[in-house]
């Protein structure tokens, strides 16, 4: 049961992410020397949420997901009739998410050290990289989607 | 309350990482082309950390920090204002995505 629970922190987590990357974009958006605070905050949190994320997704990639052995996800997927949601999907998605990690360290560092109140062109590169955050994140999730049937697919028979 | 009307240049370490973010974009990519190709390589980076994908992260994100503190240092700012910063970030999600969907992408078809 533990394995199974430990899907969720994941997915959770990079919801999370996402959500915080928006409210960023939100506050760059509409921003004042009033709403600093909450954009170093939201930015802040953001990265906290999608580096959780990376940690525990990556650690049951490594530890339960790939393992060859037979009832791995994995194994599971490359036996059935939707490989290509792990040649595909999970190839990529393992290999984009790092862009995405990279981009969480990026946003704090532009909303703490810039006035991004004062200045148009610096308000606009932050919710830029809000935005490339979100963009990722939910591919994230849509790729995770089609990993899971494709897991399904082949408990299914390919029907 | 400040205006935002003002013009602000944007920091040099802020700089220096959006610039890193696309060569690490980049060396994400062309990393996968090459372990999965060369498979001493896969297997050099498995070695390394246990896995490949461990590893890969591990060279891409030290990189980008690296690389990013390194390009602060350099006088970058004259060059590189807030919106050619923002055509950096765009720049490394588009091409180092578009690099990692091209190479996978004929599993699709498998």
């Amino acid at each position: 049961m533990f394995k199974e629970l430990m899907t969720i922190p994941h997915v959770v987590f990079g919801v999370f992410g996402v959500l915080f990357a928006i409210w960023v974009a939100v506050e760059a958006a509409n921003s004042s020397e009033g709403n600093w605070p909450r954009l170093k905050l939201a930015s802040t949190g953001s990265a906290f949420f999608l580096w959780l994320s990376y940690l525990f997704g990556g650690w049951w990639y490594v530890v339960y997901y790939g393992v060859a052995v037979p009832n791995s996800d994995k194994s599971i997927i490359l036996a059935g009739p939707w490989k290509w949601s792990h040649t595909f999907f999970m190839e990529a998605k393992e290999h984009l998410f790092f862009m995405l990690i990279m981009l969480s360290i990026l946003l704090p560092i532009v909303v703490f050290r810039n006035p991004v109140f004062k200045d148009k062109k610096i308000r606009n590169v932050t919710i830029v990289i809000a935005l490339m955050i979100v963009v990722l994140g939910l591919g994230m999730e849509g790729f995770g989607a089609m990993i899971s049937k494709g897991v399904k697919m082949s408990l299914m028979g390919g029907k | 309350m400040e205006k935002r009307s003002e013009h602000h240049e944007l920091d040099k370490l802020s700089i220096g990482f959006a610039l890193s973010f696309l060569i690490a974009s980049l060396f994400n990519g062309l990393l996968i082309i090459a372990k999965e190709t060369y498979a001493p390589l896969k297997d050099w980076m498995k070695s390394l950390f246990g896995h490949h994908w461990t590893t890969h992260g591990i060279f891409v994100i030290v990189l980008f920090i690296v690389l990013g503190y390194a390009l602060s240092k350099a006088d970058l700012g004259k060059k590189i204002d807030a919106d050619k910063a923002s055509g950096l970030v765009i720049a490394g999600t588009v091409l180092g995505g578009l690099i990692v969907v091209r190479f996978f992408f004929k599993h699709l078809f498998e």
